[in-house]
């Protein structure tokens, strides 16, 4: 009996394990998730205007649409499923908590809370609060790079009056990553051009060139629009680069004759500020961008008569071509995805392309009509913003690169030039806070 | 050895002497012990049986398999890589007909070649074909002789295809040099026909001079399905194949069906990149619904991870996998 007990007990226990199947299935289809932004609480007009801009700025990614609701209090965690329709499987939760905000992402489908954080206010605009959660969510979410806390400066072209005729002038202006909240920076009765974002995440600088009666000279203006002119030789002084530490500045000077690189740095023993040259040519170098400490790619036309890029090695001065003949410029090197972008003549216009450092390989990203130049990459590595110029029409637009899409930041009305992506700071004054 | 067999009682009424006592026991040992080993090879088959984990994906790429005969379990050495592709542009094969169409690929160069020949070359095959002609007719001489000594042999003779054609005219030592190619000709009705047209083309080529109308109808019938079967190899990779077993091939069917409804129903969200995947476990229910699906190895993505396990709740499964756990990765 006992042995027929063990033979049926080994019998059944073989039947009932069942034979499991692994399969691996590949997606050929995309669509936007849906996530859900649920204010838990009374909103002020703080809290709504926060919650607005937070749902614009994870919309503006392409990658998401937002279903927002606001409730007074949840109980439970089954009321969740009350609040957003059943296709919502992510959902963020914001709650108003002592001089601050905390979000929680929960999956619904488990109701588990997956991450959350606190965001101390700090007196910061409700606007500023939402870009600074979003680049909280936005990892949590994708494990993505994030900066909607970024800004972008540009030029922008104005007609005043001076006497009996108009002249133009260029003031540089200060927008937010989608191109809202344009604000005016730099407002002086001159030509200001070539805006280049710098300092340390702690304390952001703004650099720019600014024409004069006698050359182009180089300034430096902080967060609370105090300026200082860092470079006055003749000629141009334009275009400054900053590595990685913020320690060292490539520029281009054309005191000389041409325009030529020039590095300024701090000599370790003497603790000196030391400037050296970089180039000996002929042609014009330009729009130095470094790679890193070592590295950096520059524009120039001594070899071919023809602007190209070149990588440069600081310490032994060696150097590269990078681009096979055509007419390249505007170099901008972007660190989270190891890539470089520039413009390219294509036909009768400039188009964007793109160099991988890793696979040494050249990609065009652009077609169409209108020429695009002056090239900057979003500190995420997933936008890229130019200028498009198309007859007399000249407006920044950004590329989304994951959706493909592109976006125009400025009016067709406005003359805008010369944009540039700055970092995420870490410190928001002056007009970074307003 | 047993307790209860030492009883007295026991040994008056069932067993009355030692020897069939000792038989007694040894009968009962030996059939216990067949019982354990039965229960065992049985337990231990249906472990082997869950731990049979297959991949199957989805690509565009098409792949030839071929069922191994009288295989259970194709040995891993076979198994090209880990994943099966279920294409639709997938063809099965059966191994008879891999290793004919492999040959069919080395001598189809050599045919083509043949019938572009001029008649010098064909005079010398003649040449060739009388020659081996004689040698086989040596052979069969020999074959004979002993055969005659033997008592049984006569069978043999009579089974030996060979022997038939003795009294028949020198023309049918033709016929025994194609003894290697006229089994193939009885075999035909058994093998599928596209296979079968592969085989007697190149021989209805070069026999049919010799041979009578019916099989040069044949030959003719051999010729139009021979160009279907020629298109067929060319699609064919016979360098990209895949071994499956019975077993493999039962459940890739279902692994199909499976995939099919997985990916209608799966929309990967924007701005994810290409070498994501995420591993979940799915308790299928009676109603062909999943009960419950459990992450086992996460994308790193969260908002993938959400949206696979939100698209597995909605599938319906089919039948074949209903009260069943099955593993699906979803990658890009």
């Amino acid at each position: 009996m006992m042995i027929k007990k063990i033979f049926l007990v080994g019998y059944l226990f073989s039947s009932l394990q069942a034979s499991d199947l692994h399969i691996v299935v590949h997606a050929q289809q995309t669509e936007k998730i849906k996530v859900g932004l649920v204010f838990v609480g009374v909103p002020t007009s703080d809290d709504e205007t926060m919650i607005a801009r937070l749902q614009k700025d994870l919309e503006h990614s392409g990658q998401c649409t937002i279903v927002q609701k606001n409730v007074a209090k949840i109980k439970k965690r089954l009321e969740f499923k009350t609040v957003l329709p059943d296709d919502v499987y992510l959902t963020v939760f914001i709650s108003k908590v002592d001089d601050g905000y905390a979000w929680r992402l929960y999956d619904m489908l488990s109701m588990e809370m997956m991450v959350g954080k606190k965001m101390a206010c700090l007196q910061r605009p409700p606007r500023l609060m939402a870009h600074l959660i979003a680049d909280q969510l936005w990892p949590a979410m994708f494990n993505q790079s994030s900066s909607f806390a970024s800004k972008i400066a540009f030029c922008k072209q104005i007609w005043k009056k001076r006497g009996t005729r108009e002249k133009s002038y260029k003031q540089i202006w200060i927008t937010d990553l989608d191109g809202t909240h344009p604000q005016l920076f730099i407002d002086t009765p001159t030509v200001n051009i070539a805006p280049r974002w710098a300092g340390l995440e702690c304390a952001p600088l703004l650099f720019y060139s600014e024409n004069t009666l006698s050359n182009v000279q180089l300034i430096m203006s902080n967060m609370f629009k105090k300026r200082h002119v860092v470079c006055c030789f003749d000629g141009l002084n334009m275009q400054p680069t900053f590595s990685n530490n913020g320690k060292e500045v490539v520029y281009c000077l054309s005191k000389d004759g041409s325009s030529q690189l020039y590095h300024s740095y701090v000599h370790g023993l003497s603790k000196y500020n030391m400037s050296e040259r970089l180039t000996f040519n002929d042609g014009n170098n330009i729009s130095p961008c470094f790679i890193d400490d070592d590295h950096l790619v520059y524009v120039s036309d001594f070899e071919t008569n023809k602007p190209q890029l070149y990588l440069l090695d600081i310490n032994d001065q060696s150097q590269k071509r990078i681009t096979d003949g055509g007419y390249c410029a505007c170099p901008c090197y972007s660190k989270v995805n190891n890539k470089l972008v520039y413009s390219k003549m294509i036909d009768k216009g400039m188009q964007l392309f793109e160099y991988d450092f890793t696979t040494k390989q050249h990609r065009q990203l652009t077609k169409g009509p209108g020429s695009k130049e002056e090239p900057s990459w979003s500190a995420c590595g997933n936008y890229i913003v130019f200028g498009m110029n198309e007859g007399l029409k000249s407006r920044i637009a950004q590329l989304n690169l994951i959706t493909g899409k592109l976006h125009y930041l400025t009016s067709e009305k406005d003359h805008c030039t010369y944009p540039n992506c700055s970092p995420v700071y870490q410190n928001w004054i002056g007009i970074l806070k307003e | 050895m047993w307790p209860w067999l030492q009883n007295e009682h026991f040994k008056k009424n069932a067993l009355l002497t030692e020897r069939q006592q000792f038989l007694g026991q040894l009968c009962l040992f030996t059939l216990v012990a067949h019982l354990m080993i039965l229960g065992i090879a049985i337990f231990f088959s249906g472990m082997t049986r869950h731990k049979d984990r297959f991949v199957v994906s989805t690509q565009k790429r098409s792949t030839v398999y071929v069922l191994t005969p009288y295989k259970k379990q194709a040995r891993q050495s076979n198994v090209r890589g880990s994943t099966i592709s279920s294409s639709k542009a997938s063809k099965v094969i059966n191994y008879q007909t891999y290793q004919q169409l492999q040959k069919q690929k080395k001598s189809g160069l050599k045919i083509k070649k043949k019938t572009k020949q001029s008649k010098s070359l064909i005079s010398a095959q003649k040449m060739k074909k009388k020659i081996a002609e004689k040698k086989v007719g040596a052979v069969i001489k020999k074959k004979n002789q002993e055969q005659a000594a033997l008592a049984k042999p006569k069978l043999a003779m009579v089974n030996v295809d060979v022997v038939e054609t003795i009294d028949s005219a020198k023309k049918k030592p033709s016929k025994k040099h194609i003894p290697e190619k006229v089994p193939v000709e009885k075999t035909v009705p058994e093998i599928e026909p596209k296979v079968e047209a592969l085989k007697s083309e190149p021989v209805v080529e070069q026999v049919s001079k010799d041979l009578s109308d019916p099989i040069k109808k044949e030959a003719k019938l051999a010729e139009t399905d021979g160009e279907e079967i020629e298109q067929e190899l060319e699609d064919i990779d016979l360098d990209d194949v895949t071994f499956i077993d019975s077993e493999r091939w039962d459940s890739l069917d279902v692994q199909h069906k499976i995939q099919q409804k997985v990916q209608e129903n799966f929309k990967s969200p924007i701005g994810i990149g290409k070498e994501v995947s995420c591993e979940c476990t799915v308790l299928i229910g009676q109603t062909g619904k999943s009960s419950k699906v459990t992450m086992v190895k996460s994308s790193g993505i969260r908002v993938y991870d959400i949206s696979v396990r939100a698209m597995l709740v909605t599938v319906d499964f089919p039948k074949e996998v209903w009260n069943r756990t099955i593993t699906v990765v979803v990658g890009q």
